[in-house]
């Protein structure tokens, strides 16, 4: 597009990192978060602080459990726009499937299932003629556990990361999608700009000017970590291909739909029920077998996911998974069995080549692995990244404040103003969130729409702080939204952390020491590293305004500002 | 993750930093960083290249030892990247750590 | 764009043609590659699913490498041809093929 190759591509990497360099900052936060998303539900919802648990007994705890399910409210709601006539009263739809999952972090079990209806749906091609159900069950006793809690960390955090909580249209997956590529295209653009990768792989030079310390500070975090970088957007891409690039929904689905009869006839596996009535055998003792079997292969054996398709009918399976402890591949290595009758109908083969790297790729990002080291190390991968973008819109700033604030282009101050928003806002809103979880009464009608709506209106207030705040930066200096920020952070995460103890007990001493409970204690004393980082963070930014404050200008003279704004934080 | 092989893992990721921070030693701008004096002689060059690609590897095999295949590359080239950013603040704020690792001038 | 290639900063039209191009010219071009290529997979005796799944690990990168030439390219007009003209041809002949395998 421009003169030389160079330049376009610098072109690239500038413009499209910029723009979608906010989607990328929630991304990688919140997907740095999402791996301990089941903690954060023990620390948002106290009533399930409990140590994980396997897969209880179907026979004694879930019969009877799913003998009381029904199908949820705002499904009925859903299915009811979608088909002709009325919906008969729940209590009469008959359960078709169901399944149970559970993984090694997972105290409460998550179940649901597909209830029969005999409406006819109003678009012929509408395949969907189920209303589906589901709960969160305490899998000891089998106690369905109340519903309006919401959990933080894998229904907040977790999907904000690939969905931005926008669902319109799946428009936030499109965002995420396009923020992913510009990723990768600002990772492949970044090392053709780059020209010493090698000669500065470790060059950091905080005393610099902030110009060329925040440009070590973005090609330190993009290149060492930048197999993460590239694996993460590009697996996350490769994990949501059938929203990006639909075709075995859309143009292939002729093709799709043949090889699905054919492969059910290659299992063995019915595709439709038989519409005659059987039993179901005992799955304890299918599950028994699927065990056996694991143990006779050497492979780690605990119930991941338990699935049964055609209820109640003579075609009736029972699916049994592996939980995914052991490996980077997904759940997998399923033994069926035939419901009535307990008689095993197949085992999963061996994956192909194709099928093996595909769940290598997506098991490395959905990560089912129990590594406790590997996981920390995925934060500092995600939190590598978010150094990386966020020290792209400093560097970006730095470069054209000196001659933005002498022509009065408004450019990098609103930049830097949505820069704070992104850094210290977005983390900001994340802590609110958790305070306000333990703040409000527990039984307050909405809690979860409430936490929600104080997640977002954090993060408004803390735009609208940092565009207010923002004029320093059209005369080159630095917003002082920046340190406040920091010093409401570090508030709040004190806060948060002092909340959960006045709520529930659960203080550092307990949680570390008397009865241990690292879910809890791992949130809290991130929260307490989150406060000294921001203390430490505000103390080093109030020193640079003090050094660039125009008193000091004038005694030092019109130059060196930045260089002077380094010694002063050498010294 | 094995209990057993949590040890195995500490040593991984120490021979980590220890291969890369090596290897900043082997260039000129880091081994005056950290030893003060003029560029490392080219036998000491070569002996530092040297022991920060026995560091890698060795942390690698380690990471093969405590976990099976797919998982170790994984931890392993985490490793990488935590290990280069611990050495490159260090050079950054506390260069004088990393004599230990060369004390022979 | 090939007439101002002196300018520094390109102009705002000529910004959102060559954005256009790469992201809708793009993701045309990566949808006919992969459905001419399951399809093709597929005639060839390949298992769908297989195929499928092999292929969407492909179209990322090539759906990057198109997005990074568009904007390395000279001629606007040429990226609009390669990316418009081959998507709209692979998608044709997958659509045709996909028929036969069928019919």
């Amino acid at each position: 597009m421009l003169s030389n190759f160079r330049l376009s591509m610098t072109w690239v990497h500038t413009w499209f990192g910029l723009v979608l360099g906010f989607v990328l900052m929630a991304c990688f936060f919140f997907g740095a978060l999402s791996v301990f998303d089941r903690e954060i539900d023990r620390w948002a919802i106290p009533e399930t602080r409990f140590p994980a648990q396997p897969m209880p007994s179907f026979d004694t705890v879930l019969k009877p459990v799913f003998d009381k399910l029904r199908a949820h409210p705002d499904d009925m709601a859903a299915t009811a726009d979608r088909v002709i006539g009325e919906l008969p009263h729940p209590d009469t739809m008959p359960l078709e499937s169901l399944y149970a999952y559970t993984t090694h972090r997972d105290p409460v079990l998550s179940i649901g299932g597909e209830f029969g209806i005999p409406n006819k749906p109003k678009d012929a091609s509408d395949e969907h003629q189920h209303v589906h159900g589901w709960a969160t069950i305490d899998p000891r006793d089998g106690t369905v556990l109340p519903e309006d809690r919401l959990k933080i960390g894998s229904n907040w955090f977790y999907p904000m990361h690939y969905s931005l909580q926008w669902h319109w249209q799946n428009i936030g997956y499109w965002v995420v999608g396009l923020a992913a590529l510009v990723m990768l295209a600002a990772l492949v653009t970044g090392v053709i700009m780059h020209r010493k990768i090698f000669r500065e792989f470790f060059t950091f030079r905080p005393h610099k000017r902030t110009q060329r310390s925040t440009l070590d500070l973005h090609n330190l975090t993009g290149v060492v970590a930048l197999p993460f970088h590239f694996f993460f957007a590009f697996t996350g891409l490769v994990i949501f291909n059938g929203i990006y690039l639909p075709l075995e929904e859309t143009m292939l689905k002729p093709m799709h739909d043949h090889a699905e009869v054919l492969e059910a006839q290659h299992t063995g596996l019915p595709h439709e029920a038989a519409e005659i009535a059987a039993p179901l055998a005992s799955v304890d003792a299918m599950v028994a077998e699927a065990k056996r079997r694991w143990a006779a292969r050497d492979v780690a054996g605990e119930v991941g996911l338990l699935t049964i398709n055609h209820l109640g009918d003579i075609n009736g399976y029972v699916s049994i998974y592996r939980a995914g402890s052991d490996r980077v591949a997904l759940v997998g290595e399923a033994i069926h069995f035939k419901a009535s009758t307990g008689e095993v109908l197949r085992e999963d083969p061996p994956r192909s080549v194709v099928s093996d790297i595909n769940e290598f790729l997506t098991g490395l990002h959905l990560q089912h692995f129990k590594h406790w080291l590997l996981r920390w190390l995925y934060v500092l991968g995600g939190l590598l990244g978010c150094v990386c973008i966020a020290t792209g819109f400093l560097f970006f700033v730095e470069k054209r404040k000196q001659q933005h604030a002498k022509t009065g282009v408004q450019g990098s101050r609103i930049v830097d103003a949505l820069a704070v928003t992104t850094v210290t806002g977005m983390v900001i809103a994340a802590v609110a969130m958790l305070v306000a979880n333990r703040l409000l009464p527990a039984d307050l009608e909405g809690k979860g729409d409430w936490e929600q709506n104080i997640f977002w209106g954090a993060w408004v207030l803390a735009l609208l702080h940092a565009l207010l705040r923002s004029a320093p930066v059209a005369q080159a200096r630095i917003n002082p939204a920046w340190r406040e920020q920091c010093w409401m952070l570090a508030v709040l995460s004190v806060t948060a952390v002092l909340s959960n103890w006045t709520s529930t007990g659960d203080h550092l001493v307990k949680t570390v020491f008397v009865e241990t409970y690292w879910p809890v204690a791992g949130l809290d004393l991130s929260l307490l590293a989150t406060a000294l980082l921001s203390v430490v963070a505000a103390r080093k930014l109030a020193y640079r305004e003090r050094s660039m404050s125009p008193a000091v200008e004038r005694a030092s003279g019109t130059n060196g500002i930045g260089a002077l704004a380094g010694e002063m934080k050498h010294g | 993750m094995a209990d057993s092989s949590g040890m195995i893992l500490v040593f991984a990721a120490i021979a980590n930093v220890a291969g890369f921070a090596w290897l900043a030693l082997a260039m000129n701008v880091h081994w005056q960083q950290i030893q003060g004096g003029p560029a490392p002689s080219h036998a000491q060059r070569i002996a530092l290249r040297l022991l920060g690609i026995t560091g890698l590897v060795g942390s690698a095999i380690l990471c093969f030892l405590a976990d099976r295949p797919s998982m170790a590359v994984l931890v392993w080239i985490m490793l990488l990247a935590g290990a280069a950013v611990l050495v490159a603040l260090t050079l950054a704020w506390r260069p004088g750590l990393l004599r230990i690792l060369w004390p022979l001038s | 764009m090939t007439t101002h290639q002196d300018k520094r900063k390109p102009s705002g039209m000529a910004i959102f043609n060559r954005v256009a191009a790469a992201l809708l010219g793009g993701y045309l071009f990566t949808w006919g590659f992969s459905a001419f290529s399951i399809t093709g997979l597929v005639a060839l005796g390949v298992d769908f699913h297989e195929s499928q799944t092999a292929i969407m690990l492909l179209s990322f990168l090539v759906f990057l490498g198109l997005f990074l030439w568009s904007f390395a390219a000279a001629s606007l007009t040429r990226v609009w041809a390669v990316l418009g003209g081959g998507g709209a041809v692979m998608t044709s002949v997958a659509w045709a093929l996909q028929r036969a395998l069928l019919g």
